[in-house]
Parts: structure tokens; C-alpha cells; sequence
């Protein structure tokens, strides 16, 4: 009964963040045809069916709390992934330093909440305006003059910005991690698994900063100019669009979600240090290349991917082995369908 | 450009000694250590630690009438640096013995350059077997991981009485691979079961794992890694509610682990090189020394890195010779040296010490946690 | 310094002789004073010329993006290891073991991920870099995160800078000769390469698994030299630190990496005395060098002694003009004419062939026979399908239905080179050429088929090497006169005016010695002067060769003036076919088409 509830949970989770929203590809604006659904229908039955095996077979409650735990953790990945894939879909850009301004995010919600005192809410906005400043600067400092430059050089710059800002942030933090106080004692059991209060906290905000985010890039002005954008840089700056701000405002966007993910990591797992965004970063760009880079939902399905089945494999299998899995994940999807889960293929025009 | 560049830092080295030099020219030492990257914290105790121990004695007049200098190099943690830089010091600085590298990985490859160049090298954290097994000029002041997984196994079995333990390593790591071995194999041995789990570099978040473990219900978990680790740890098997007792290693000694797991880490236990309730004069004052100079408390790896360099200079002023070969045979015939990880220190002939293992418990004071004293183990 | 490696001649010599004497000055340093320091540091340059020279075959020459070239690396490292430890086999057999090792490895990831491009390749790469990682971390054999200690030290200083030294000019053969150009071509365009008959998936396996073989040799090397590796030494970041030295370099430039792979290795000697600083300033560095130099410190140059001697002897004798040996000398003829057969047989017959993209039937029924020596249009409003129809013929496209036989045999669904190799040539309607080479190497780089050699020839560059490659230039040469393009033979493509750029697509098609040539819109863009002479030109060609030529033109009085048959295509169907009286009075055809002139 139990791994049949779990199972309805999760798959009503995920199948209305999916479902709930008009689909359709933000940067190309077209409908997503049917055929996108199998893949995810796939990934649900697989997932119904090891939850009836194992689920059933072995400890159930352990499971499901491997699988609550492995959403949290997804949710991180999410929203790094989410401002990964929107930078991505419209700059063309593996933005390297995403990883970074997420820990610029966790040490500004830090700073907010230990020095200025700040409640949790405001330290989160707080962080995520840290970060689109630190994410609109990084785009004038290091990408913006590269606009025209071979995408090599821009990848580079990103990698270099990515170990500039890890380093000034081993400067300037100090290496040594820091603790971030507790902020939600909350503890809630259902059905014998653990939820905490702040585990809820990052699913629920995840899911509602991927709704907005779609909402902002399929119906506001700024967004249709993102999407315009995406599509051809030059035909959108003759339509009178302001390529440059539009572009910033994309890495503002990205990067506020970024500096969300970094205090919302702070709270669940409450440590943070300079490298901490390295692993994440790389992480999350796997997720959003699983979910098919570019589409919003897809940031999200692959970090909720990712991150139950690393927790999977980490309760099941051996942690040693989870990087070599989920790039492994990674190479699959590429091979098999390179847009990801929800992308459509494109055919290069001859 | 290249011999240019060999001039240019031939000039700034000249210029930089003619400041140094007052009367005699200084015998100089090389330190090579993680002073940035992540490892830095470590690298930057074991430096602070040694340049401690040259400034005391240069205070008291230095040996042989002449001044302690150490050249420090940062070696990113990374082993093909370090060969570059052992050889600098070696060539360029003419030091006359070595001091570190402070990761196992880094003083592996160190080891053969300085045997074949034949200056002696001390290091001393590197805890991995093999460090010292590469020749003559090789030794260490810390214990090898095989001791101290040994204590933590003993401990485990003969004072907690635990039956069933799990391991939460770090994968990737050979310090914490290494000691998870030792453990696992004791602990078996004595009769015991293990289900050892793994994270890797950079999580921080182990939920997965000791919620595995807490499902299998383990009366230990041991936790060979460090400090900033353990706080994920200790905090997150608290909020689960795994209540088994968690067993750490040297890596755990540091203030911040109190500071940051508070009141999770109470009952906590850890092997490690001494403790700062030790009444030992030297101890007390390497405690006091270090804070007023460096205004904050040390990591566990400076005391160490404090031993390294006085031994390293008490085996110089016993072989009153600045000749590399004289300086290791003095350091090889070692017999109870006092350092602060140690009251009376040997070298075995492999260049490792014979001394105790010190067991630290942590408790609660008046609603804050704080280390205590447990025992000291010999092996 | 000059644009492109690929017209470099001899020059390899006068690296090969300028390194022999770095190392007789190297030598020097050694035996004078034993320096382990600077020997050391040497060694280390010696290692990361070979890793970024080997990482600019696949990422530079042949423009794959490959981040995970350390993965490689570690294979020939653990490769010497246990070779080192278990067998005590010497450290020449490491060096060739490990790379053959690495290079099967390379060979067994490139074979399924080189079908991705751009950054998904690269995502791809680091991914593979990884999990080779994580395979050594967690195997019992290799040591597991402990990593493996004992292997033999040598003193590898030598060994490091000769292996060096064959690197540079192993990769710089292969960059100069017929395999490099297809790589080459396959970074500019891989379309267009596949239908100049480069079979684009073999050269980017091939230039995959050569880089990684090296950096297995470079990875045996280290091991060597560390005497005690550890998969830590392996990681996402030491491919990021060889990639930083080629990018630096310039990509593409052999020149450029061995520059830079020297100075990022001998430049945190001289930054000692910033220490702390040294990790801010190095990315800083890095961000600045690419905002005000993004294609790196040396761009796409390479040195080029040859280059510079006769500059020199330019400027003494006060001459100029090119150089003797690309002017065109009178010689057989540029194509040897095959005897046709049966001229009544058709070139090319196409039965009922169908594609639809997504439930859209952009080709349907089509059928059409070629005949021998024929000059076919075909002509159709814009969005009829004529591209489409093309893309079919040459495999762009696989056909849903039908069947296309060439020259007797069944041609769908084979690959575009293949198609190529059968004697199908085409040009582009958005004109598709080579566009950062020359005007002479975009014609050389299509007579890849005639080239008559392979790799192992271009490295060891026996005499025949020297025909082969005089052979090519010479041809070249000549096709280029016959389309009035000898005199900007060195210009880059992208430079030329738009009819010599078409021009110059014809004159590449034609080098790979089609049987039937496919023009698309050949007259786009072009004056009523150039189009007038277009026509004369592919009147000439058509006689010249020996082709049969089907062309898709909007210029109708080229297509009347031209053709013999033309078939008109309507929405993907064809509605008419016949001469160009019948089809300027066919009154399907005027309403279809010019029936917008009528009315």
C-alpha cells in the first residue's frame, strides 16, 4: 500500500509540475509534440516499477526516504540547472561560473542572516540580488566583449571566470567553511518517513521559481525579447530589441536563481565554503543537458533525475561509484536523444 | 628569457637575504604545503606550526650560532608541483633539509627526489605507508594510517563493545580509503560487522549514506576524514536521529569542529596526535606561543608541522654539521625526542616514530561541547 | 607567420633542426650543472607540448571539442604503472604500449560520441574524462584512490623532449598532408566535407584516437617522471589546464600551443614571489588575454621559415607575386577522361522517390532519368522541394521511398562521402565553402579522394609522399586557372567576391572527378556578364569532363539557354518535364511558376 501511495506522491509531484504547464519549448515557442512524453513516461514506469520491487521487496520506508532525500538534492541541482539552461538557450553559452555565483549566493544569504540578521526571507532576496549583480557583472566583464568571439574562447573565459571568482572567494571568505545557522527546525513523519521543514522548503520554492521563470519567458515583454533573442541575435535587434540588455537581464535572471539554490542549500545542508559550486555546477549542467538544454521543465526534470538517482545509487549501490553513474546517465541520453528528455531534435538546415 | 628569468629571481633572492642577513648566513629549510586551494587550512597549520618552532629557537639564538630560515612553497596540493618545487628548494635554495610535503599524495612523489639528491626530508602529516618505505632519507612524526585505524577499531571493540560498525569514507581519498581498510580488517577480525558507505569530494549532504547506515543499525560509525566533513556529519545523523556513536580520526581535531557541530558532536571520539590538556610545559607553550602569534587557535597539523621542524633542527644541532648526510643519520638515530605530539619520540628504522595515539572524547560543558581527555594508546 | 598549417612546406625540417639544437642547448644546461630544478621544469614543458599539441589535433585541426583529454593521459600513466611495476618492461616500450593502450581507448569512446558536436561533444568528453577517473579510483588493481607508488624513476629529461619533438611533427605531418586537410575541411564545414567524399566519421575518430594515444604518451611519461600516480592527478581540471594551453596558443596553431604550453608551464616559476596571488592572477590573466585576444596569443599562425625566406628574398630582389611552383604548367590534362560506356544507358535514374519532414511530403513520386552527358534543370518555385531532391541524391537526406541508381547501382541511403566517392559531386545554394582556407587548399582539400596516400604516409613522408602531394598542388593549380582563380589562389575564401566564390564551389566539386555534377542556383547573385559567362563555363565544363549535369536554377534564361531537359517541380511533385520550348508553353508550368510573370 505504501510504495503504491509513495509512488502516486511522486509521480502527482512531478507529473503537475510537468503537465501543469502549457507545453511548449520557451525559446522556439513551439508546441512539444506528444512524442516528448514518452521518455518521461518511461522514466515514471521504471520508477513505479522499482518502487513495486523494491520498494515492496525491502524496506519501503527506507526507500522512500532515500527518494525524499534524493528530491532534495535534485531541487538543488534544479535550480542551478534551471539558470544554466536559460543562459544557455539564449547566449549559447556553458556558463562556468554559474557554479560560482551560486556560492557567492550561499556566502551573501550567510552574510545576511549572521551579520545583518536578516529573516530567512530576506536573506534570500538579499542573496538572489547578490547574485544577479555578481551574475549581470560577470556577462559585462568577461562575455560581453566576447559576443562575436569563437564559442572556444568564450568557454574558456567561462572557466576562467569560474576559477577567478573561486579563488577571490577563498580570498576573501577565507578557505575554511562555514556553518550556516539553522534556520527551520521543522520536522514533520508521514507514513514513517522524515520530512524536514526545510527539505519542503527547497521542493516547494523550486517549483515555484520554475513556474515563474516559465510564466516570466512565455508571457512578459522580457521574456518574448529572451526568447526572440535565442532565435537570431541580429533579427531580434532590428525587431528594436535591445540585444545587450536583454542578454543581461537572461544572466540576471539565471544567476538570482543560482544565489535562491545557494542559501536554500545553506539551510538543508549547512555548510558552506569557496568550492563549494564546482561539483554542483558540473552537476547541474548534466541535469539540465538530460532534461534538454534550453527548456525550462527540462532543468528541472533532470535535476529531480539526477538527484533521486544518485541517492539511489548512493543507498544501494556505493557513492565511490555516482559520478562515473551519472555521467554515464549523461553520455546515454547524448547518444540516444541529444536534446534531452523533453528537447525536440533539430535537423541542421543544408 | 629563461636565464633572464633566472637572474631576475637570482637578484630579488640576493636582495631578500641581504635584509635577512645579520651576522651569519641562516641554515636554511624548505616547506612545501597546500598554502591555497582547498587544502590550504592544512598546509597554512602546518607552516604556521614550523615556522613557530624556528622562531622560538632563533629567539633563543637559533644552533650552531646561526639562524633557522624556512623557504615556504606552495604546492597547490598538487604532486607534479611539488617534484618542481622539492627540486628548487634542493637546487636553487641549497636547503638543507625538507619539511613536508603535508599530503600523503604529494610527499609520495616527494621521497624519491630527495633520496636521490640525498637531503633529508621529515614530513609531517603524511600519514600513507608507503611515504617512508621509498629509502634512508625519508622519516615522519605522525603515525601511519595502519596505527591509527588500529586504534579506532580497539576503541571501537574493546571499550564501546560495539558489534556491528559502519564506515562513512570519503572515496577518492587515500587517507580516508586507507584508514577505512585498516578499520574494516581490524574490526572484522575481532568478531565485529561492517557496512561501509561512501561520499565524495565536494557533497554536503550525507543523508543517503547514514540513513543506510542508521537502517542497518550500527552501534559506531567510523568517520576516517575531516573536520568540515564530520559538522555535515554529525549535524545530519543528528537530524535523522542515527544515535550511534561516531569514532573520527586526527583529521577531526580542530576547534572549529566544537564551534560548528555544537551540541551534535557531544560523545563523539576521535584518534589523534595529542591533547591540549596535556600539563607538558612544551605543549602548554607551543598552545600559547601559537595564539599570540597567529591570534587564533591551532589545527592539530601545526603542532605536527611544530615537531616536523624541531626535530629537523634538534637533529641539525646534534649532528652540528649542516651536511646533508650527517643531519640524517642524526634524525635516523633519534631516541626520546619531546615534541608536542610526544613525549619521547623514536624513529624505527622504516623513518617512522614510535609514540602514542591519543583518544579525545567530546563532551558537554554547561550546554557547550568541548574536548576531553580519554586515554593514550601505544601500539 | 602565416594563416593555416596546411601550406607549409619543409618547414618541418627547420623546426626539427631548431629543436635538435633547444636540445643540444638543453644538454648543455645538463651536463654543465645538473640542475634537477630546471631539468625539471623542462621535463614538465616537454609533457604539456605533447598533451596540447596532441589536444590540438582533435580540438584545433580537426575541430572536435574535446575537454576530457586527461582521462587518456591517466590510461597511459596506469598503463606504464603496472607495465612498470609488474613487468619492469624498459621505458621505450611503456611509451609505445601506453599510447597504443590510450589510443584503443580513444578509439573505442571517439567511434560512438563524435557523432555529437559543438558542446555536447564537449559535455561528452569531460563526462568520459571522468569516468575513466572514477573506474581507476574504484579498481582493485590500479591501487585504488591510494594510487600506485615504486614505478621505475628516469631520469626522463631526454626522453621527454625527443618524444616532444616527434609529437610536433607527427601531429604537423598529419596537419599538412591529405588526412590533416580533411580534418581541416571537416572543422570548416563537415557537410560540405562529406560531399567532397571525406569520410568525416573515420577522420574525427582518426584525429580523436591519435590525440589520445599521445596523451597517453605523455601520460607514461609523467608516470615516469612522478614515480607514484594517484587518480587525484587525473581530474576535470588537468584537461581544463591543457585545453587553457591550447586556447592561449591560439587553436589550431601548433605554433601557438607549444608557446603556450611553455610559457603557462614556465611562467608560475616567475610568479613565486606573488604566491598567494598567483591563483587569482592566473584566470584573471587568462579572461584578459581572451577578452582582447579571443583566437588566442598567436591566433591560427604558424611559423614558417620557408615563408620567412622567401619574404626575405622578396624584399632583397625586390620582387613579387607568388610563389613559382603554384603557377599552372601545361600538362595532361586536369582529369583523365573515362570512356563512356553506353551512351545511351542513364547517368542517373531516380523512381519514385518520397521524403516528408515531421507530416510535411516535401518530395513525393519523384521520378527523373539523367541521361549520359546531359545538361538537366530543374526549376520550381521557392519551397518546391529542388534542395530537397538534392540533399537525396548526394545522402544528405535519406529517402523515405524510392530508389536512386547511379551509374547502374543503388546509391540511397548510403552516407554523402559515399555518394561523392560514386562521382556525385554538388555546390551549395548557400554557397558551403572551406571558408578560413585558401582558395588553393579548398580545391586541394577535395582531391582527397585522389590523394593515394594515408597516414602512415604523411608521417613518415616517404619520396612518394612528395609526388603525391606536387601531383595535388599542380592539379589544383590547373583546375584553378580553368576558372580564372590562379591569381588569388592564396586568398582566404571568405575574401572572394560572390561569383568567384561560386566559381570556386564548382571548381571543387569538379576535383573530386564526378561522374554527374549537382549545381544549386550556381547564377544566384551574379551579373548578367558573370552569368553569361557562367554558362559558357558550364557548357565548358560539361564538354571538358565529361559530365552529366543536373542544375536547379531561378535564372531562366540560363536554365532555357543551358538545358536540354528540364523538370519542373511543384510542391514536391513533379508536374512537367520536357525541353525548354515545351516548358515555356506549358500552361501548368506558367500557372505554377511564371505564372506570376503573366499575370
Amino acid at each position: 500500500m505504501l510504495p503504491v501511495l509513495g509512488f502516486g506522491i511522486f509521480a502527482v509531484a512531478i507529473g503537475m509540475m510537468v503537465v501543469g504547464i502549457k507545453f511548449r519549448h520557451p525559446f522556439t515557442a513551439h508546441k512539444v509534440g506528444r512524442f516528448a512524453y514518452t521518455p518521461f513516461m518511461i522514466f515514471l514506469g521504471v520508477l513505479a516499477f522499482n518502487y513495486l520491487l523494491i520498494g515492496l521487496e525491502a524496506d519501503r520506508v527506507y526507500f522512500l526516504q532515500q527518494t525524499v532525500y534524493g528530491i532534495s538534492l535534485g531541487s538543488v541541482y534544479a535550480l542551478i540547472a534551471l539558470g544554466y539552461t536559460m543562459v544557455y538557450g539564449i547566449v549559447r553559452l556553458i556558463n562556468f561560473a554559474h557554479g560560482e555565483i551560486y556560492m557567492l549566493g550561499a556566502y551573501a544569504g550567510f552574510f545576511a542572516v549572521t551579520s545583518l540578521g536578516l529573516h530567512f526571507i530576506l536573506a534570500l532576496i538579499f542573496a538572489m540580488v547578490a547574485a544577479a549583480l555578481a551574475g549581470v557583472l560577470v556577462e559585462r566583464i568577461a562575455y560581453k566583449p566576447l559576443r562575436s568571439a569563437p564559442r572556444l574562447a568564450v568557454l574558456i573565459t567561462a572557466i576562467g571566470m569560474s576559477l577567478l571568482l573561486q579563488n577571490v572567494g577563498q580570498k576573501v571568505f577565507g578557505s575554511i567553511p562555514r556553518s550556516f545557522p539553522r534556520q527551520f527546525h521543522g520536522l514533520y513523519q508521514i507514513a514513517g518517513i522524515n520530512l524536514d521543514q526545510s527539505r519542503i522548503i527547497i521542493f516547494v520554492i523550486t517549483v515555484l521559481l520554475m513556474l515563474a521563470l516559465q510564466y516570466f519567458v512565455a508571457y512578459t515583454k522580457p521574456g518574448r525579447a529572451m526568447r526572440a533573442v535565442s532565435q537570431d541575435r541580429d533579427a531580434a535587434q532590428l525587431m528594436g530589441i535591445n540585444v545587450d540588455r536583454t542578454i543581461a537581464s537572461t544572466f540576471a535572471v539565471g544567476s538570482m536563481l543560482a544565489g535562491a539554490a545557494g542559501i536554500l542549500v545553506a539551510i538543508v545542508f549547512p555548510q558552506i565554503r569557496p568550492t563549494m559550486g564546482l561539483m554542483p555546477g558540473l552537476k547541474a549542467f548534466v541535469a539540465a543537458v538530460i532534461g534538454g538544454i534550453g527548456i525550462i521543465p527540462g532543468a528541472v526534470l533532470g535535476g529531480l533525475i539526477l538527484g533521486v538517482s544518485e541517492n539511489l545509487v548512493t543507498a544501494y549501490l556505493s557513492s565511490s561509484w555516482r559520478d562515473a553513474i551519472a555521467f554515464g546517465m549523461l553520455i546515454i541520453i547524448l547518444l540516444v536523444k541529444p536534446s534531452g528528455i523533453l528537447g525536440r531534435n533539430v535537423r541542421e538546415k543544408v | 628569457m629563461k636565464k633572464y628569468g633566472v637572474g631576475i629571481f637570482v637578484l630579488v633572492l640576493l636582495v631578500f637575504l641581504s635584509t635577512v642577513l645579520v651576522s651569519a648566513e641562516p641554515i636554511k629549510l624548505g616547506l612545501v604545503g597546500p598554502m591555497t586551494g582547498p587544502l590550504a587550512p592544512y598546509g597554512e597549520g602546518v607552516r604556521d606550526g614550523a615556522l613557530l618552532a624556528a622562531a622560538q629557537i632563533n629567539a633563543n639564538g637559533g644552533i650552531m650560532g646561526r639562524q633557522i630560515e624556512i623557504i615556504v612553497l606552495d604546492n597547490q596540493a598538487n604532486p607534479q608541483e611539488t617534484i618542481t618545487l622539492v627540486n628548487r628548494l634542493i637546487q636553487r635554495d641549497n636547503i638543507v633539509g625538507l619539511v613536508g610535503p603535508v599530503i600523503s599524495a604529494t610527499s609520495s612523489v616527494a621521497g624519491p627526489q630527495v633520496q636521490r639528491q640525498r637531503i633529508p626530508m621529515i614530513t609531517p602529516t603524511a600519514t600513507a605507508v608507503g611515504v617512508t618505505r621509498v629509502g634512508d632519507y625519508v622519516f615522519r612524526v605522525c603515525y601511519l594510517d595502519d596505527h591509527q585505524g588500529l586504534a579506532g577499531a580497539n576503541y571501537a571493540t574493546n571499550d564501546l563493545g560495539a558489534k556491528k560498525a559502519g564506515i562513512l569514507y570519503k572515496a577518492g581519498d587515500a587517507y580516508s580509503v586507507g584508514l577505512r581498510d585498516v578499520f574494516q580488517e581490524q574490526f572484522i577480525a575481532a568478531g565485529g560487522e561492517v557496512i561501509d558507505v561512501a561520499y565524495n569530494a565536494g557533497d554536503s549532504d550525507f543523508s543517503a549514506q547514514l540513513t543506510r547506515l542508521k537502517n542497518a543499525e550500527v552501534e559506531v560509525v567510523y568517520s576516517p576524514f575531516y573536520y568540515e566533513d564530520a559538522v555535515i556529519a554529525l549535524k545530519q545523523a543528528d537530524s535523522i536521529g542515527l544515535d550511534a556513536v561516531f569514532i573520527g580520526a586526527d583529521g577531526w581535531d580542530a576547534q572549529e569542529l566544537l564551534d560548528q557541530a555544537g551540541l551534535a558532536a557531544v560523545n563523539a571520539v576521535f584518534t589523534t596526535h595529542y591533547s591540549i590538556d596535556d600539563q607538558r610545559p612544551i605543549v602548554q607553550t607551543f598552545l600559547t606561543d601559537f595564539q599570540e602569534q597567529y591570534g587564533r587557535f591551532p589545527i592539530v597539523l601545526a603542532a605536527l608541522g611544530y615537531d616536523a621542524a624541531a626535530l629537523m633542527i634538534n637533529s641539525i644541532d646534534r649532528a652540528q654539521s649542516t651536511n646533508a648526510q650527517e643531519i640524517r643519520a642524526a634524525i635516523a638515530s633519534t631516541q626520546a625526542f619531546e615534541g608536542v605530539t610526544g613525549q619521547s619520540i623514536s624513529l624505527d628504522d622504516n623513518g617512522d616514530p614510535i609514540k602514542n595515539i591519543t583518544i579525545i572524547r567530546v563532551i558537554e560543558v554547561d550546554g557547550a561541547a568541548q574536548f576531553e581527555y580519554v586515554t593514550q594508546v601505544s601500539y | 607567420m602565416q594563416r593555416h598549417p596546411n601550406h607549409l612546406k619543409g618547414s618541418a625540417l627547420w623546426i626539427f633542426i631548431g629543436l635538435a639544437l633547444l636540445i643540444y642547448v638543453n644538454a648543455q644546461v645538463v651536463l654543465d650543472n645538473l640542475d634537477f630544478y630546471i631539468v625539471g621544469v623542462l621535463s614538465v614543458i616537454g609533457i604539456n607540448v605533447i598533451l596540447t599539441v596532441s589536444l590540438n589535433l582533435i580540438n584545433g585541426i580537426t575541430g572536435q571539442l574535446s575537454i576530457g583529454h586527461a582521462g587518456f593521459m591517466a590510461v597511459g600513466a596506469y598503463t606504464t604503472a603496472l607495465l612498470s611495476i609488474h613487468l619492469g618492461t624498459p621505458i621505450y616500450l611503456n611509451l609505445i604500449l601506453s599510447g597504443l593502450v590510450a589510443g584503443f581507448i580513444g578509439f573505442l569512446i571517439g567511434l560512438p560520441t563524435l557523432r555529437l558536436r559543438g558542446d555536447y561533444l564537449a559535455i561528452a568528453t569531460l563526462g568520459f574524462g571522468e569516468i575513466i577517473r572514477v573506474i581507476l579510483q574504484n579498481l582493485q588493481f590500479t591501487g585504488g584512490s591510494a594510487g600506485i607508488g615504486g614505478i621505475e624513476w628516469i631520469d626522463s629529461f631526454f626522453i621527454t623532449q625527443i618524444v616532444a619533438i616527434l609529437t610536433v611533427i607527427i601531429i604537423w605531418r598529419i596537419g599538412v598532408s591529405a588526412p590533416g586537410r580533411a580534418m581541416i575541411a571537416i572543422r570548416e564545414d563537415e557537410t560540405a566535407a562529406e560531399t567532397v567524399g571525406i569520410n568525416t566519421t573515420k577522420f574525427k575518430v582518426m584525429a580523436f584516437a591519435i590525440g589520445s594515444c599521445f596523451a597517453g604518451v605523455a601520460g607514461s611519461l609523467f608516470a615516469h617522471r612522478m614515480t607514484y600516480i594517484s587518480p587525484d592527478g587525473f581530474t576535470f581540471m588537468k584537461s581544463i589546464e591543457v585545453l587553457v594551453m591550447l586556447v592561449l596558443g591560439g587553436l589550431g596553431s601548433i605554433t601557438g600551443a607549444i608557446f603556450s604550453a611553455v610559457l603557462l608551464t614556465a611562467l608560475p616559476e616567475f610568479l613565486r614571489f606573488v604566491d598567494e596571488w598567483r591563483m587569482i592572477i592566473y584566470p584573471a590573466l587568462l579572461v584578459v588575454v581572451m577578452i582582447f585576444r579571443s583566437q588566442g596569443l598567436l591566433g591560427t599562425m604558424e611559423l614558417d621559415f620557408g615563408q620567412v625566406r622567401s619574404l626575405l628574398q622578396r624584399i632583397i630582389s625586390g620582387k613579387s607575386g607568388p610563389t613559382s611552383e603554384l603557377q599552372a604548367d601545361t600538362g595532361p590534362p586536369i582529369l583523365p577522361k573515362t570512356v563512356s560506356t553506353n551512351d545511351a544507358d542513364p547517368i542517373l535514374e531516380v523512381r519514385n522517390l518520397s521524403i516528408s519532414f515531421g507530416g510535411l511530403k516535401a518530395v513525393s513520386n519523384f521520378n527523373v532519368e539523367i541521361k549520359r552527358g546531359s545538361l538537366h534543370g530543374l526549376i520550381g518555385p521557392n519551397g518546391a522541394g529542388k534542395t530537397t531532391l538534392f540533399n537525396m541524391l548526394t545522402g544528405v537526406h535519406a529517402p523515405n521511398e524510392g530508389e536512386i541508381i547511379f551509374k547502374g547501382e543503388p546509391i540511397h541511403g548510403k552516407t554523402p562521402h559515399a555518394v561523392a566517392r560514386a562521382g556525385i559531386a554538388r555546390t551549395f545554394q548557400n554557397i558551403r565553402l572551406f571558408k578560413d582556407l585558401t582558395v588553393l587548399d579548398n580545391v586541394k582539400v577535395a582531391y582527397h579522394m585522389q590523394a593515394g596516400y594515408g597516414l602512415g604516409t604523411a608521417i613518415l613522408q616517404p619520396p612518394r609522399y612528395g609526388a603525391c602531394e606536387k601531383q595535388i598542388t599542380a592539379d589544383a593549380s590547373r583546375l584553378l586557372d580553368v576558372f580564372s582563380l590562379s591569381d588569388q589562389s592564396m586568398t582566404i575564401a571568405r575574401n572572394l567576391s560572390y561569383g568567384a566564390q561560386r566559381r570556386l564551389e564548382i571548381a571543387r566539386a569538379l576535383a573530386v572527378s564526378p561522374r554527374l555534377l549537382l549545381l544549386d542556383e550556381p547564377a544566384a547573385g551574379m551579373n548578367p556578364q558573370e552569368t553569361k559567362e557562367l554558362i559558357q563555363l558550364i557548357r565548358w565544363v560539361r564538354d571538358e569532363f565529361d559530365l552529366s549535369i543536373l542544375l536547379i536554377e531561378h535564372d531562366m534564361s540560363l536554365v532555357m539557354e543551358l538545358c536540354q531537359t528540364i523538370s519542373v517541380l511543384d510542391y514536391g511533385i513533379k508536374i512537367f518535364e520536357g525541353t525548354a520550348e515545351q516548358v515555356r508553353n506549358e500552361p501548368r508550368v506558367i500557372e505554377a511558376y511564371l505564372g506570376e510573370e503573366v499575370s
